[in-house]
């Protein structure tokens, strides 16, 4: 499942383009982890939460990046934003449970990790989950990807790349590297 | 009422009555059977009804009808119903007491007298045994049966107290009338709204055991024994039942029962989705009991095949099971789902062709007529048999005709079958009612 | 006519799974600091109960308002409401005010699928006579597959019913998912609270707790109505205890493991004491807070993503 992207199945896309590579994807993760440290001076407690499903990796590596850098402690965890979407009629359900926030964020500061950020729907259902978790000091923003088309007024703190897309095209990240799908398909 | 106003010549048909089987036209003239030959030359102004590949027999007798009126005629009317009855081949109706009032004393007999001229055929009436049927004191049948009643019946209910029962049997022997019994003992039944069995289990539904029928059988047998009163058994719905009524009868007892079509055709499975239109009562039984049924009509156990049709007006159905009323219409299904099971048995068992021997089907037409006619006393009138002087009643039928009954056909005013979903096979075509053709190629004329 | 949840036979083996996985997904929301999501806004649900049970509506209740839905609350008492017009008015009254589920209890079997042939919204079925209650059947596997660490499902588990299954509601839908899970289920009474022919159930039948709790890692006991004295089905309360009750001595008499469930309102020392119903043994206190998480699930299911269908709706 890819949630930033709309429809993706029962279309086909003809050609893929690899835009980062696997070794881009770790030089940016550890860029990320310094600014992270670098903003957060003074931080009592870093809650590094990624979002199911694409942000659960990058923020685990961020994580292993953050425990060797960072004068603050770091706890990981992981958001599953399907039952605060505001469009979840249209949206399949995510099947296991995957939210796993392991401590209180009261008066901590929490980095939300993603993958893409596309029209920011997600990251407005994953602070209103947050804040049912508690009031923390501060909410930050870390994603791999900002490919543009935001439909609400949010901003990452923290962006691999900034990458113009069409909305037809599906921007595919992991480990391995990001890639954009051109769709053929009605693309709207 | 002007009976035999037009003559009919009904040519070519399979003549089945109590002389036998046999191909024969026959000449209806002045509401009788004028003339019964090989071959009759269409006299003039005759109208012939072409009866080649159909059963020509007696028109049917109901024991167990339920009319409504007085009291209820939202659900029926004696018309209503008549018409109903006459789209099924009945020519005569046993109209039973549950009336509101009660028909339990002359005046009421005489009132629903005056109301039965509305019939589009012959409505008899049932009196009942006990005052408003409440089975605390006997009423009086002998000036009813003055007026022409034959059988006493609390029909929807049974006669709970063995010694009223005994003294009622003792009585009705004395004047020469029939008692008839709705065999249920209320104490186990207890309220239940289905057969207890397997089914009833699975729903959480309150149950009424075969044993409520079967204890009440059992009593009546044996006062039946003690007093030599003549007895009609209502609507038999178990085995054991059954067996009880068969022992009876070889030990020369003057007992009768009666099964109705919807215990013969269906089971207690219907009720797994809670569906109101199965509840009856006595209930749809487990197939064991049915198909001890069927054994037991194979072997001559049963002398009438009665509907127990029972109008109920929607809203009385349009609820839930425990609530809603007991009783299902049968007078336009009768023959086609009795007809119909029989065909899917027989086709199992690989009979020439699927079709019914001369035998099955003189026993068939019998239970339909000329038995159920003696129980009631009417068969100087009715049930037959098809010789010339005998009043012209008369039904004709398509024994292989496969059809299925749409709620909008029902002439009942109440629309409670439980057979819209149900193969029926074998259509009445034709009802003369003392010579008056009533219904013709299936659609009623009157 | 919306998928509504009446019976167990409703649910497909996947559809069970899936449901223990949602109930999951909402323990742990019903864990948080702030036990509410917003999953349901905008929804109306109603609870339509003609039969007192206050725990099993404010479960409901507390569930729908988990779920950020409105609640509609009809109590009604049997007799403003004994006949089938009203029975159908009432109900067409509350989908015409706009209620997106009626989750309904009534006095009779049927009366739910028969309301919901009605209308074109989801019912869930919260007791309908003695037929069924399926979301108590669904918390207590859930809360017996947690407590064994049996995933979904329950294998090779032994539950002992015992008590006053010829009424039961709860019986007959825990026999239903119990047995399809995986378990085996053994129904322990006297044969006048035991159904005549149990040849359709897939259970054991026993006269005898004794019997039965050496061999048992649930033992589950049902409430006894005191009506049931009066009808005969048994002479006395005491009789009753005597044979059937769940105390001390008999809970030592169980396997080392096995633990207590009742589905409540428990008579405490008719049918169960108040040492055994508060033993540490005892889950019936997870069972009332597992109730909302499960009930969530199902409401979720019924009015959420995919209104009661497991395939994605693309």
């Amino acid at each position: 499942m890819l949630p930033e992207n709309g429809l993706n199945s029962g279309h086909s896309y003809s050609t893929a383009s690899e835009v980062m590579a696997s070794a881009d994807v770790k030089r940016v993760l550890s860029r990320i982890a310094h600014e992270v440290v670098e903003h957060n001076r003074g931080c009592t407690e870093l809650v590094i939460v990624g979002l199911q499903t694409g942000g659960v990796w990058m923020a685990e590596e961020l994580c292993s990046y953050l425990v060797e850098i960072a004068t603050f402690p770091c706890v990981l965890g992981s958001l599953d934003i399907s039952l605060y979407r505001d469009d979840h009629a249209f949206r399949p359900f995510i099947r296991s449970s995957s939210t796993d926030v392991p401590v209180s964020v009261q008066d901590k500061t929490v980095l939300l990790v993603d993958d893409v950020l596309f029209t920011g729907r997600t990251v407005r259902a994953a602070l209103e989950a947050i804040l049912d978790f508690g009031r923390p000091n501060a909410i930050q923003l870390a994603v791999m990807v900002d490919r543009g088309h935001r439909e609400l007024p949010i901003r990452p703190d923290y962006v691999g790349k900034n990458l113009p897309t069409s909305r037809s095209e599906i921007v595919e990240v992991s480990q391995e590297g990001v890639r954009i799908l051109k769709g053929v398909g009605n693309g709207s | 009422m002007v009976t035999g106003r037009r003559k009919f010549l009904i040519r070519g048909g399979l003549l089945v009555d109590s002389k036998g089987v046999r191909r024969s036209d026959l000449l209806v003239e002045a509401g009788k059977i004028a003339a019964c030959e090989k071959e009759i030359d269409p006299p003039s102004g005759a109208k012939v009804v072409d009866a080649r590949g159909l059963v020509v027999s007696p028109g049917f007798v109901d024991l167990h009808t339920h009319l409504r009126q007085p009291g209820n005629e939202k659900s029926e009317t004696i018309s209503s119903g008549s018409r109903a009855g006459v789209s099924g081949g009945y020519t005569a109706l046993l109209a039973m007491p549950n009336t509101t009032p009660t028909l339990d004393s002359p005046e009421v007999v005489s009132y629903v007298r005056q109301l039965a001229k509305e019939a589009v055929l012959d409505v008899y009436f049932a009196g009942a045994i006990t005052k408003g049927r409440l089975g605390e004191s006997l009423t009086e049948m002998s000036k009813m049966a003055e007026l022409g009643i034959r059988l006493f019946t609390d029909d929807g209910a049974g006669v709970q107290n063995g010694q009223l029962m005994r003294r009622a049997l003792e009585y009705a022997k004395g004047i020469g009338v029939t008692l008839a019994q709705h065999c249920e003992d209320l104490t186990l039944s207890n309220g239940g709204a289905m057969n207890e069995g397997a089914v009833s289990a699975v729903l959480g539904m309150k149950g009424i055991p075969n044993a409520a029928e079967d204890v009440m059988v059992a009593r009546d047998i044996e006062l039946v024994r003690l007093t030599g009163a003549r007895l009609h058994l209502l609507h038999i719905s178990t085995g054991r039942s059954a067996e009880m009524v068969k022992v009876a009868k070889a030990d020369g007892l003057p007992v009768t029962a009666e099964v109705t079509p919807h215990h013969l055709v269906l089971s207690e499975r219907r009720l797994a989705d809670f569906n109101p239109i199965f509840k009856v009562n006595p209930p749809l039984r487990s197939d064991a009991d049915r198909l001890a049924l069927w054994g037991a009509l194979g072997q001559g156990t049963f002398d009438a095949i009665a509907t127990d049709h029972a109008p109920h007006h929607k809203e009385a159905k349009d609820t839930t099971l425990d609530q809603a009323a007991f009783g299902m219409i049968g007078l336009e299904s009768a023959l086609g789902a009795v007809l119909g099971e029989l065909q899917r048995q027989l086709a199992d068992k690989v009979v020439g062709e699927g079709g019914l021997s001369d035998e099955q089907l003189m026993n068939l037409v019998g239970l339909f007529t000329w038995r159920p006619a003696r129980i009631a006393q009417i068969d100087d009138v009715h049930g037959g048999p098809l010789v010339v002087g005998r009043p012209a009643n008369v039904a004709i039928f398509d024994p292989t005709f496969k059809w299925r009954l749409s709620e909008t056909e029902i002439v009942s005013r109440s629309k409670n079958s439980p057979y819209f979903d149900t193969d029926l096979v074998g259509k009445v075509l034709y009802t003369f009612v003392n010579g008056d053709l009533k219904l013709r190629e299936g659609e009623l004329c009157l | 006519m919306a998928r509504s949840l009446v019976s167990i036979s409703d649910l497909r083996d996947d559809e069970i799974s899936h449901l223990v996985e949602l109930s999951r997904i909402f323990f742990e929301v019903n864990s948080r600091e702030i036990p509410k999501v917003p999953t349901l806004r905008g929804k109306t649900i109603a609870t339509l109960f003609f039969e007192n049970s206050t725990r099993t509506r404010l479960s409901f209740e507390l569930a729908a308002t988990r779920l950020a839905a409105d609640v509609l609350t009809f109590t009604l008492s049997s007799s403003s409401v004994s006949k089938g017009e009203s029975l159908r008015d009432t109900a067409e009254t509350i989908e015409s005010l706009g209620a997106d589920l009626i989750v309904m209890r009534h006095f009779s079997a049927g009366s739910v699928q028969l309301v919901s042939s009605w209308l074109d919204i989801p019912l869930v079925n919260a007791g309908d006579g003695a037929h069924e209650h399926p979301t108590q059947a669904l918390l207590d596997a859930v809360t017996i597959m947690d407590h064994f660490k049996t995933g979904k499902r329950l294998d090779g588990i032994s539950v002992a019913i015992v008590g006053d299954v010829l009424h039961s509601r709860v019986a007959r839908s825990n026999v239903q998912l119990l047995s399809r899970l995986g378990a085996n289920v053994t129904l322990v009474g006297p044969p006048s609270l035991l159904p005549l022919d149990l040849s359709l159930w897939p259970v054991r039948i026993s006269n005898c707790l004794e019997d039965v709790l050496p061999g048992c890692d649930v033992i589950y006991m049902l409430r006894i109505q005191s009506e049931r004295f009066s009808e005969s089905l048994m002479p006395s309360i005491g009789e009753f205890s005597r044979a059937f009750a769940l105390n001390s001595e008999r809970l030592e008499m169980a396997s080392k493991g096995a633990i207590v469930m009742h589905p409540g309102p428990m008579i405490k020392g008719v049918e169960i004491t108040a040492e055994a119903a508060e033993s540490p043994r005892s889950l019936i206190r997870t069972q009332v807070r597992n109730g909302v998480g499960v009930r969530m699930a199902v409401l979720y299911w019924l009015l959420g993503a995919n209104q009661g269908r497991l395939e994605s709706i693309w």
